[in-house]
Parts: structure tokens; C-alpha cells; sequence
């Protein structure tokens, strides 16, 4: 997990064009992409390559900082380094054979390519998909547009609490670890990391659970209702609705048209 | 262990890991539901944003990369069956649709994974003990091992998933994912037993799952679902390598009683005189190469050189942190 609570500030979503079109017409956007990249059959390449330009382009176009989607994008980058070496993975008719060790036969194969590139492509359209997304809208906005697909609401509530509190115990687990390091605690030693982690992560535990424990009385002593929805659904921008169909027909057109 | 898109290529495995995924949370809701109202959902979610947060402290593991707990079997011990595997679940939702990490194609997989069949497993194993064990350290140690198990289930799942949707292939994946893992679980056994020991001295009553008796019916599911899972998998496997009956034919010896009714026009798929063709990078004449010990060889410097690269980015980045 590359997440640190240091950095936490530089994922808020910015500014840009994107970020005033509705959440929901966003994850529509990003589900109707997400058709368009599955149903590319397995081993075609030229459709996929056209939507991560795409994608690319649109990065551009949406004015998301680069240092914010890099962080973004992080997660992917064991997977990235990964798919380097499936080329090497495939049998089939060699490409180049490694110079170093001729007779091992370790060895690019053309099979290897095309299933390198298929996977990076397919990884890399929905990837910066999702990127995009998260960084052009509030986490909050986002996870609330799960109620228009029907999502149900002791899901969605319990992913606003799970998001509302993750920052805090993250600072808390980070003052936490600071307070350890002090005291001479080193995560780098193996010996005796399992008792002192047990101990740490436990103690977390507990302050979790005492602090749910108040904020739930507090909000039941101010008459909370869980069956009752604090949001009311409010109509579809009718205004961005041309533009948001022009993408996806745009996106179509690139998937299809050769 | 969290799969991007693109590497479950099959939309068979993804799709049907999706569905498997979304029953099995549909009747955890169901069975949650009174549970989830009664606490308003926000002790499951707090213990959800405790699960995030515990996967912040990374321990080092072999080949001087880091590794993080999952936390699928820890879920279950302080929820329960059901609302740990839907905590787990939750989890990885929030760090798809959020933080770019796992693909939202593989998110069914991802949750069957790690949440249904690596908590639902884990935890099945755990509750064998609590029966017959009434020794803390013997049944935390037990606990330790279903951790354990747990993990490597999950890895070798994911294996199963990316190496039958032909991105590597099948063996290459299991040696690797495996031999990434062993260390990882063997973290995630002794922290998860470490977590829930020193709990049970300081605060027992919040150890939910830890005094179940006999194996929950979310278990069973679980155990369910592992098996279609892998049905599922051998389907896809079977229809994309088509001469597994010729292989079984060969093995039982009656492979030479086939008759062909007509003569194939390209017998095994191969063109009758096909010449090799000319390689788009040296101009000469390509080789055919299948070489399964080669591959598993440079899956394994792969991994090696990926580790190293990591393991350097995560010093740079703890040293530009301390700068700053």
C-alpha cells in the first residue's frame, strides 16, 4: 500500500473541466468505457491502442496534475514492471534471443509481445480510467453516485463511514508509528517485529473502537436514524448531457471505426 | 495480490468470478442485515478504515522488498463470518473505485480472492480448533496457520485466474505467486495471531469471531464458492486447450483406436509446409521457442528485478520523506 497520510493531501481532486460534470454521468462514462475495452476480442490490438490515446488525450484536456495521478497511479507499478517481462514467458516464433546466454534460450517471442502489449494496453486504459475519475471528483460525491446504479444503501453508508474515518485512523496509526520510532522501535528488524506490530495494531484497535463507540452514541443521542436517507437524489444536469453522450459517442467511434 | 484490469484477460473468469462475488455479498447483506442496522454501520466501517490503516505498517519480507497485511482472517475474528467477509469486501471496493489499486474488472476476482474464499477459508480453518482446543496458545497458533493458509489460498487463486486467462503461463504463475506470498503469509499468520492475542488480554469481548463454536454456515459458502471457482476455471481451461481428451486418450492407451472419418486439412492446426517467417527485429528466419524451464527462469529474474526496483523506489521515497 503506497498510501502514507504525508501524501494523502496531494490526491484531493483539483480543478479542471471534468470537475463539474456529475458523478453519475462520470461512472456511467467510466462503465460504458469499461464495455468498450472487454469486448475488444483477446489478441486485437489496434482498438485498445486507440482508447489509451485517448484516455491520454483526455488527461490532458481535463487538466489533472501530473503528480497527482502518478500517485495515483502507483499501485499499478509492480504490474507495469511485470508486464516487461511476459514477452520473455510465450512460446512461439523468437523475435531475439538473449545474446547473454545463447544456448539457454531465453528469448522474445512474438506470441509474448502481443499478449505484453494486450494486457498493458487493457491495464492502462481502465487504470487511468479510474484515475481520472477519482481525481476530478470528491470521494464523497463519488461513492454517493453509487446510489443511482441501485448500490444498496447499507453498502454505500457504510463505504461513507469506511472513507469519513480511514483519514483519521491513518493520522492516528502515523502519530502511532512515530511515537514507536522514537521510542526505538524499528519496523526494518525482523526479530520481535510480530509482538511489537501485534501490540501496536491491537492498541489501534481499541481507540477505533472506543471512538466509534462515542461517535455512534452522539449521533444516536442527535436522533440518527439509520433507515432514514440524509441525501436527497437530485436530477440529472440536462445541460451536460449532450457533451457526456457526445464522449461516448466519440469513445464508440474510436473503439469501432477503423 | 490486488489484480489490475488486464490480467485476467478471459472475460469467463472475470465475469463469472464478478458473479460468484456479488451473490455471496448479497446473501452476506441478507444475513448482516439486522446486524449492520442495529450498529448503524459504522462499527463494521470503522473497523473497515482499522483494516486500511493496519495495512499502512509494511514489515519487511524476503529479497529486501516490504509486505502488508491483508487482514481477510483478522476481519472475521473481530465481525464475524458474515461481516468480516463484507468488511474485507468493502475494503478493496474503496481502494478500487479510490485509490487505483486492483482493477474494477478484477474487483469480483479480487473480492472472491482475498475476501470470500481467503476470510471464508481461513476462518473455517480457525473454527476446527475451538472446538477441540481449549489452550489459548495452541489455538493461536492454529490461528496463525489458518492465516497462514488463507494467503496463500488467495495467491494461488490469483494464480490460477491470470495464468488460465493466458497472460503467463499456468506453472510460471503458481511458482510465482507462491514463492512471492510464502513470506507475506507467514507475516500475516504471525501478526493476525500476535493482533488477536494481545486483544484477548486487553479488551476480549471486542474478539467477536474468536469464540465461535463449530463452523459457521459462511464457511460452507465459502468453501462453495472456492469449488465452483475452480470448476469454473477448469471449464475455461478445457475449452481453450481442446486436446485434453487426446492427452487422456493417450494416458489410457486408446488413442490408437481413433479413426479420423476424413482427412483434416490441417492435422494438430499446423500448416502443411509452412516455412518460418522472417523476424521483424534481426531479418532473419524466427525459431519456434517453448521452453518451460527458460520461462520459469525469467519469470523468477522477473520477480527478482521487480523486487529490487521497488524496494529501491521505497527507500527514495522514505528518504525524500525524511528530507521533508
Amino acid at each position: 500500500m503506497i498510501l502514507h497520510y504525508s501524501v494523502t493531501h496531494l490526491l484531493e481532486p483539483g480543478e479542471g473541466p471534468l470537475r463539474g460534470i456529475d458523478p453519475r454521468l462520470k461512472l456511467a462514462t467510466v462503465f460504458w468505457l469499461l464495455l468498450l475495452v472487454v469486448t475488444v476480442p483477446a489478441g486485437e490490438l489496434p482498438p485498445l491502442r486507440r482508447l489509451l490515446s485517448a484516455l491520454i488525450l483526455l488527461v490532458v484536456v481535463s487538466r489533472v496534475s501530473w503528480q497527482n495521478l502518478v500517485l495515483r497511479l502507483l499501485p499499478l507499478l509492480p504490474f507495469a514492471l511485470l508486464v516487461l517481462f511476459i514477452p520473455f514467458m510465450h512460446g512461439g516464433h523468437v523475435l531475439w534471443q538473449l545474446p547473454l546466454l545463447p544456448g539457454a534460450g531465453i528469448a522474445i517471442t512474438a506470441e509474448g509481445v502481443s499478449r505484453a502489449l494486450e494486457v498493458g494496453a487493457r491495464m492502462g486504459t481502465l487504470g487511468l480510467a479510474l484515475a481520472i475519475l477519482s481525481a476530478t471528483t470528491p470521494a464523497p460525491a463519488l461513492l454517493d453516485a453509487l446510489r443511482a446504479f441501485h448500490v444498496p444503501a447499507s453498502v454505500v453508508q457504510t463505504l461513507e463511514f469506511l472513507f469519513r474515518y480511514l483519514f483519521l485512523l491513518l493520522e492516528e496509526a502515523g502519530s502511532m508509528r512515530r511515537a514507536w520510532s522514537a521510542r526505538g522501535g524499528d519496523f526494518a528488524a525482523t526479530r520481535g517485529i510480530q509482538q511489537s506490530l501485534g501490540s501496536l495494531l491491537a492498541t489501534l484497535f481499541v481507540r477505533t473502537y472506543g471512538r466509534g463507540e462515542r461517535v455512534l452514541m452522539s449521533m444516536l443521542a442527535r436522533g440518527y436514524d439509520p433507515s432514514l436517507s440524509t441525501r436527497t437524489s437530485t436530477p440529472l444536469p440536462r445541460q451536460q448531457l449532450p457533451i457526456v453522450f457526445l464522449v461516448w459517442g466519440l469513445l464508440a467511434v474510436i473503439r469501432f471505426v477503423t | 495480490m490486488h489484480i489490475p484490469d488486464g490480467f485476467i484477460r478471459d472475460p469467463l473468469i472475470w465475469g463469472g468470478c464478478g458473479l460468484i462475488s456479488a451473490i455471496t455479498l448479497g446473501l452476506a447483506l441478507r444475513r448482516t442485515r439486522e446486524e449492520l442496522s442495529e450498529r448503524a454501520t459504522l462499527m463494521p466501517a470503522m473497523t473497515g478504515a482499522f483494516l486500511f490503516a493496519a495495512q499502512m505498517f509494511n514489515f519487511p519480507v524476503a529479497g529486501g522488498t516490504s509486505g502488508h497485511l491483508i487482514g481477510s482472517v483478522l476481519a472475521c475474528m473481530l465481525l464475524g463470518g458474515w461481516t468480516g467477509m463484507l468488511v474485507t469486501a468493502f475494503v478493496l471496493i474503496v481502494q478500487c473505485l479510490l485509490f487505483q489499486d486492483g482493477g474494477i474488472t478484477a474487483l469480483g476476482a479480487n473480492i472472491l480472492n482475498m475476501a470470500i474464499v481467503g476470510g471464508g477459508v481461513g476462518y473455517g480453518i480457525y473454527t476446527l480448533s475451538t472446538r477441540f482446543v481449549q489452550r489459548q496458545t495452541v489455538r493461536l497458533w492454529w490461528l496463525g496457520l489458518a492465516a497462514f493458509i488463507s494467503v496463500m489460498i488467495s495467491a494461488t487463486l490469483a494464480a490460477l485466474e491470470i495464468g488460465l486467462s493466458g497472460v503467463v503461463p499456468v506453472g510460471t504463475a503458481l511458482t510465482a505467486m507462491g514463492l512471492v506470498h510464502l513470506p507475506i503469509a507467514l507475516a500475516e499468520g504471525v501478526i493476525t495471531a500476535s493482533v488477536v492475542s494481545a486483544l484477548h488480554r486487553l479488551r476480549p469481548e471486542l474478539l467477536t469471531g474468536y469464540e465461535q463454536r463449530g463452523i459457521p454456515s459462511q464457511v460452507w459458502w465459502s468453501m462453495g464458492a472456492a469449488i465452483v471457482t475452480v470448476a469454473l476455471l477448469a471449464v475455461g481451461f478445457a475449452s481453450s486447450h481442446p486436446d485434453g481428451l487426446e492427452r487422456v486418450a493417450e494416458t489410457l492407451g486408446f488413442a490408437s483406436h481413433a479413426t479420423a472419418p476424413l482427412s483434416a486439412p490441417f492435422p494438430d492446426y499446423q500448416l502443411p509446409s509452412q516455412p518460418n517467417s522472417l523476424s521483424p527485429l534481426t531479418g532473419q528466419a524466427g525459431t519456434e521457442h517453448d521452453s518451460y524451464g527458460m520461462r520459469a527462469l525469467v519469470s523468477g529474474v522477473g520477480l527478482v528485478v521487480v523486487s529490487g526496483l521497488l524496494y529501491a523506489f521505497n527507500r527514495l521515497m522514505q528518504n525524500a520523506r525524511r528530507r521533508f
